[in-house]
Order: C-alpha cells, then sequence, then structure tokens
C-alpha cells in the first residue's frame, strides 16, 4: 500500500490529513507574515540602509525613537484616527445591518449600495475624496455655501476641532492645548468610515441571521417591544460577532496608510503634520531619502506590542461579556 | 491527462512572468543598450523630457533610453532607495544631493571622473564652460558622482499692466519695494469691500523662506552641518517678512493656486521657480515679466532642482551609453533648448549666447537677468540628516507662521527642535 493510498484510506479527520491541507495556507502565512515579522524584530537592532546591515546598535533604534517627538506626535494622531473611526464604524454599521436583516423591499440593492465602496479601488476613493474636500472646488463647500454657511478648509485645516468649536461660539475659556484633531484629520476619517463600513454590515448580517429565529417568535409571543427584543436578544447573541468586528477594525485603523498617503499633502500627514499617522511615519523613515530600515523595522515592532496589548486588553475586559 | 496540460501550461506561464518581472535591466539581445531613466518629471516638463529622450535615441543608434516617470519627487526617491536596497536600480536616474550622498556611502553611485577623463570625456574647457559651482555641488571630497540635470531659480513674475495701473514701472529691487508694491496693488477694484486683487500670493514654500534667509544675512544650518541656524534673529526677520507679504498683502493657496489666480490677473505679482514658466505658457494674456529676486542686506538665491546619477550596478555597456546621454544632455546646445523649453537654468555658460536661449530671451522680458543669478547662487545643505529636517521647516516652521497658528519666533523655535532631533538622530 503506497502512502498516497493509505492517505486516501484515511477518515477526513485524519490529523495528517488536516495538517496536508493546511499546508498551502500555512506556507503563505509563514513566508508573507511570520519571516517577516522575525526578521523585522531582528533588523530592529541593526543599522540597516538600503538594504545593507551596518552593524549591530542593540536597542539604540528604540531609545531614539522615544525621543523623537515627531514620533509622539505620529501616535497622538494615530490614536485620535482610531478612536475617531471604530466607535462610529461599529455604531453605523450595527444600526445599517439590523435595518437590512429586516425583510424589506429592494433589499438587494441596498445590500449592494453599502458594500460598494470596500469592493472600490481605495485609490480611486482617496482621489475622488480629495476632490470632494477641496476648499474651493469641491462639492463639499459648494452645499456648504448654497445652505448658507461659510466654506472650510477641510484637508488643508491643521486647526484642531474643539479649538474651531470653541472658536466659533467664543468659548475663550477653551483650553489651548485642547486643540483635537485636526479638520484635515476628521476628513480622512470620514472616508474610513464611509469606506469600512460595507465589510462589517456584512460581518453583522451573517451575525444577525445566525440568531434563531426562534427567540424572536417567542419574544413576540411574550410581547416584547422591538427595543427589548433588539436588547434582549439580538444584542446579546450577536456579541461574538460584534466582538470580532471591534478587534478587526481597530487593527485595521491602527494600520492605516493608503488614504493618508493619497488623500493628504503635499507633503503627505498635512497640513502641518497633523495627518501623520504612525504607519506613515514609520514608512517615512524607512524609505525616504535617509531612511533606515532598522529604525523603521523598530517603529513596526512598537506598534505590533502596541495593537497585541490593546487586543489583549479587549480580549480581557470585553469578551467578559461576550456570549458565545 | 488533458488537466495535467493544463496544471503544467499555467506553472510555466506563471514562471515566465516571474522571470520577466526580474530582468528588468538586462540588456537585449538585438545589440541594443536598453537605460532605464527614472525621473520626476510631469506635465509640460515630461513632455519635453521625453521629446529630447526621443531625440537622443534616434540620434544614437544602439543605445534606448527608457524614460520612466516616478511621479512626484518624494516617490521617486522612494522608489530608487527600495530598488537599491533589492538589488536592483535602474542605469540612470534623478537625485537630489541629499540621495547621491547615501547613495554613495552605500557604494551604489559610479564615480563619474574615469568617464569625464576618458576618451569619449569633457576637455578642460567644457569643464570650465559649467555655471560656477554646479559641479563642486556634484563633488564629493574630489569625485564627481553626479550630473547638474534640471536646476532652477526663483525669480519675480510681475503684470506690467497691474504695475502700470498703479504707476509702477519696476518689479521690486529690494525688501521695502517688495512689500510697499504689493500693499499698493492689494485693491478692492469694484468697492464691495472686499478685496478683488491682490498684491501677491504663494504657497507654502520652506524654499523661499531660504532665499529670504540668505538675503536678510542667515544661514540654514550652522557651518559643520551639525545644528540649525535659521532659529535666529536674521531667520525671525525673513519669516516675519514672510508672512505679512502673504497673509497682509497676498494670500497662501495650497498647491499651485497661486500661479492660476496670477495668470488670470487677480495677483499683481508672485514669486516662484523658474520652471513655473512652462507651465503657464499661453495661459496668460497680460504683458508678463520676470526679474531677480528682491534684495535686502544683500543678494540672496538657492538653487533648486536635481542632477542625475548613474547606478554602478549596471553593466559597462550601460554605464557608458548612460553618460553618452549625461554628455549630450548637458552640451551647450542641448541644455540651451532643455532650458528655452521648461524655464530651468542651462547649466552651460556658453548657453546663454546659443540661439534657443536669444530667442526666448527675447520673448520673456527679464529672463536674462533671472538666470544670472546663478553666479552668486548657493546651495543647500547637502547631507540626509538635512534632507529629513527641511520637511519639518516647511510643515512646521513656515506653514505654522503662514497659517498663523504660531508667531514667527515660536515657529522657528519649534521647527528648531524638530529638525536638531533629525540632525542628531542621523
Amino acid at each position: 500500500m503506497t502512502w498516497l493510498e493509505r492517505l486516501k484510506r484515511k477518515s477526513y479527520m485524519d490529523p495528517l490529513t488536516a495538517a496536508l491541507y493546511l499546508v498551502p495556507a500555512g506556507i503563505i502565512v509563514v513566508v508573507f507574515r511570520m519571516l517577516p515579522i522575525g526578521s523585522a524584530f531582528l533588523l530592529s537592532f541593526f543599522d540597516v540602509k538600503m538594504g545593507r546591515i551596518r552593524g549591530f546598535v542593540g536597542l539604540a533604534q528604540y531609545a531614539r525613537l522615544f525621543q523623537d517627538p515627531t514620533f509622539w506626535s505620529s501616535l497622538g494622531t494615530t490614536a485620535y484616527y482610531v478612536l475617531g473611526v471604530v466607535p462610529l464604524s461599529l455604531f453605523l454599521s450595527l444600526f445599517a445591518a439590523v435595518l437590512l436583516n429586516q425583510k424589506i423591499r429592494a433589499l438587494g440593492f441596498y445590500r449592494t449600495v453599502y458594500f460598494l465602496p470596500v469592493v472600490t479601488s481605495l485609490v480611486a476613493v482617496s482621489m475622488v475624496w480629495k476632490w470632494i474636500f477641496h476648499p474651493r472646488l469641491g462639492l463639499l463647500n459648494y452645499f456648504l455655501q448654497f445652505l448658507g454657511g461659510g466654506s472650510l478648509q477641510w484637508l488643508e485645516e491643521p486647526r484642531g476641532i474643539f479649538e474651531m468649536a470653541a472658536g466659533a461660539l467664543d468659548w475663550s475659556w477653551w483650553p489651548g492645548g485642547l486643540a483635537g484633531p485636526s479638520l484635515a484629520l476628521i476628513a480622512v476619517i470620514v472616508v474610513a468610515i464611509w469606506r469600512g463600513i460595507g465589510y462589517n454590515i456584512v460581518i453583522f448580517l451573517a451575525g444577525l441571521q445566525n440568531i434563531p429565529d426562534q427567540y424572536y417568535e417567542a419574544a413576540r409571543i411574550d410581547g416584547a417591544s422591538p427595543r427589548q427584543v433588539f436588547w434582549n436578544i439580538t444584542w446579546p447573541l450577536l456579541s461574538p460577532t460584534t466582538f470580532y468586528v471591534l478587534l478587526s477594525t481597530t487593527i485595521v485603523s491602527f494600520q492605516v496608510f493608503t488614504q493618508i498617503y493619497l488623500m493628504t499633502g503635499p507633503p503627505v500627514g498635512g497640513p502641518m503634520g497633523t495627518t501623520k499617522v504612525i504607519v506613515y511615519y514609520l514608512f517615512e523613515k524607512g524609505f525616504d531619502a535617509g531612511g533606515n530600515m532598522g529604525y523603521a523595522s523598530a517603529v513596526a515592532l512598537v506598534l505590533f506590542g502596541i495593537i497585541l496589548t490593546l487586543t489583549l486588553v479587549q480580549r480581557r475586559i470585553v469578551e467578559r461579556r461576550v456570549y458565545y | 491527462m488533458k488537466r495535467y496540460v493544463i496544471a503544467v501550461a499555467v506553472v510555466l506561464t506563471v514562471a515566465a512572468l516571474i522571470a520577466g518581472c526580474g530582468g528588468g535591466g538586462e540588456e537585449s539581445t538585438s545589440g541594443v543598450v536598453t537605460v532605464q531613466f527614472w525621473h520626476a518629471m510631469g506635465g509640460p516638463l515630461g513632455d519635453a523630457l521625453d521629446e529630447l529622450v526621443a531625440e537622443f535615441n534616434e540620434t544614437h543608434p544602439g543605445i534606448d533610453i527608457v524614460s520612466i516617470s516616478m511621479g512626484r519627487y518624494q516617490a521617486l526617491s522612494q522608489k530608487i532607495m527600495a530598488a537599491v536596497a533589492a538589488g536592483q536600480p535602474p542605469v540612470l536616474a534623478q537625485a537630489y544631493e541629499a540621495w547621491t550622498g547615501e547613495l554613495i556611502e552605500n557604494g551604489s553611485a559610479e564615480p563619474l571622473n574615469t568617464y569625464i577623463e576618458g576618451a569619449d570625456g569633457l576637455t578642460a574647457a567644457e569643464i570650465d564652460d559649467f555655471v560656477p559651482g554646479m559641479l563642486d555641488n556634484n563633488s564629493w571630497e574630489g569625485t564627481i558622482y553626479s550630473f547638474p540635470f534640471n536646476k532652477s531659480v526663483r525669480a519675480i513674475y510681475w503684470n506690467r499692466d497691474l504695475f502700470a495701473a498703479e504707476g509702477l514701472d519696476h518689479a521690486p529691487t529690494d525688501w521695502s519695494e517688495y512689500e510697499g508694491f504689493a500693499r499698493r496693488l492689494t485693491k478692492d477694484t469694484d468697492g464691495d469691500g472686499k478685496i478683488d486683487q491682490w498684491g501677491t500670493a504663494g504657497q507654502i514654500s520652506a524654499w523661499m523662506f531660504e532665499n529670504l534667509l540668505l538675503q536678510t544675512g542667515g544661514q540654514i544650518l550652522t557651518d559643520d552641518g551639525t545644528a540649525v541656524a535659521f532659529d535666529s534673529a536674521e531667520g525671525v526677520d525673513a519669516l516675519e517678512f514672510m508672512v505679512r507679504l502673504l497673509t497682509k498683502w497676498g494670500k497662501v493657496t495650497s498647491g499651485y493656486e497661486y500661479q492660476n489666480d496670477f495668470q488670470a490677473g487677480k495677483v499683481a505679482m508672485i514669486e516662484g521657480s523658474t520652471v513655473s514658466l512652462s507651465f503657464m505658457e499661453g495661459k496668460y494674456t497680460f504683458d508678463m515679466a520676470v526679474a531677480p529676486l528682491p534684495e535686502q542686506k544683500g543678494k540672496g538665491c538657492y538653487v533648486a532642482g536635481t542632477n542625475v546619477v548613474i547606478f554602478s550596478n549596471a553593466s559597462q555597456a550601460q554605464k557608458d551609453a548612460a553618460w553618452k546621454f549625461i554628455k549630450w544632455f548637458t552640451s551647450p546646445e542641448t541644455t540651451a533648448r532643455w532650458a528655452a523649453r521648461t524655464g530651468y537654468a542651462p547649466v552651460r555658460m556658453s548657453a546663454t549666447a546659443s540661439e534657443a536661449m536669444t530667442a526666448r530671451f527675447a520673448e520673456i522680458d527679464g529672463l536674462k537677468e533671472v538666470l544670472q543669478q546663478l553666479e552668486f547662487a548657493s546651495y543647500e545643505p547637502r547631507s540626509g540628516a538635512w534632507y529629513a529636517g527641511r520637511k519639518h521647516l516647511e510643515e512646521v516652521g513656515v506653514e505654522g507662521a503662514l497659517r498663523q497658528r504660531m508667531t514667527p519666533p515660536e515657529a522657528l523655535i519649534e521647527a528648531a527642535r524638530l529638525v536638531n532631533a533629525a540632525l542628531a538622530g542621523q
């Protein structure tokens, strides 16, 4: 009996067979994920310029990193971005998913519309939105003026939104340090939410459809109000899905790059560096002239550490409320 | 069996594709030497370059220069650095001095002295014909690694018709005239309480600030290049002047909109690179002239623009072909045509007397005087550290002050803090 015949006779659940099936995906994960992470970890201890390792520097790059004011400001910008995108995206996509889960007319149409931004090229999306936000020729300012408002600078506005609001309301007591994210960053956040919502809706819809109908029927017989149904059936039974969406949206938000690269500036990260997120900072430090791949690797590992910690914290705190 | 054949076909196709991707820099078998040339020339500049490249290829059988635009300079630098790291650089590329410095350190830039001194080289008289300072700025410890390619200086563009309406017959020659003229030319022409015509306009530009700094006697970095020197009284002077000029008697626009406003006659004068000429060509109807930058304590002018480098990985045949192209491109005749067409400065002194440039000088009033600024021009620090730090000067120092987020002294102190951190990090 050859090994192939033996393999064929064994049951589907045989561990060897399972391992064999896992090999193709495993190779991809190892080659394109694990090895780069490992090499980034190693490179972060070396001085690397243009692919050439020039010497071991130990933790020096980490020390320099923590002393660079631009690193901290880009970290702050990223935090604003994540705080802006994650809660709103979660709320809006859940809201839309619940609505799309009803038996309404033209359901397929609505589902398609919400999903369209996801399948549209992010590059095209970014360029179109950049035009919409254009201070002089953009659609958004045109509408604002049409409605009798003034025009805003959008992607070219470095002032923080709290600061702008305080200025508009004459709140002179508002502390200058609490300027908030720049309007430019808010513009990027809006696009990110618009773009990412469709994907989350699909995940939520799948979760919603996994909730057995009997619970809803029972609730209806007991005369529960729609609000009670949502909070006592939908919300708890959807919690594994919500948890997954929360985790994945947070991780993806920390890694935002394309929209920043395409929508902001020149120079990218502008105005006044208020949209320079951590991954762009990393890219600049690694690939610009004068860049150092070792240093960029150190940034990548710090970011990895931050995301890992946050994910663990989320698991600790949020997962307790998840009903599997 | 059929399925097996298909599988093999797929594998072979993929393998061929992968092999094809890796073969970018190879020479073809037909005896033609292919030279990949990466640059960042777009719009009219890209068209002009492509035409000259096509002409070179036609007149030089056996050489095929492939001109590839990478978009912006920043994208070009990122692609060059990544390509070098991957061991797949082009043969020829535009490069700022700071990039060349990095490439030299990495052993990736080809020293050009042997080519200059070789059989197909340049005579001493030809070397002397290069604009003073340009070749020095392309030399590192006595070795020439790059050649000046597209160099520009700043100029005042002024609308003679609007100036004449205000009784002004010349472009500003010093700072007080610069501001005074801008004030007089800022007007509410239709009496609705809104200003319709601005004295000047500009974009957020570290280059403009650096020129002003030089004119008022300041300098960018200390002499040894290890620390910032722009956070000086002269720096504050220069930045305060820039802010007054562009926010009281002018406006700050995003990107190149100030050029459009100037073309439309809504702005009386602008400061810009000589290359703006090629972007404005045929887009204005008034009597336009250019003039050298106004002086303050003295004249001051920083040269901008890139050079070309040859990468040492290329084969000798490719390097020889690339050198032929550089020599041809920087010859008095070609550089004159390139300059007349684009607004870049010709890199050879004798080019100014050429037919192409004489005709251009007759067309654009004041261009000759603008290009004469090259004779006393300065060059920015060349270190990679400054290249990385310069961004902070632009986005914190200049932008912070122009958007009135900070006062000029505050903006300079903050920018200096960030630039010094960048300088120390190298």
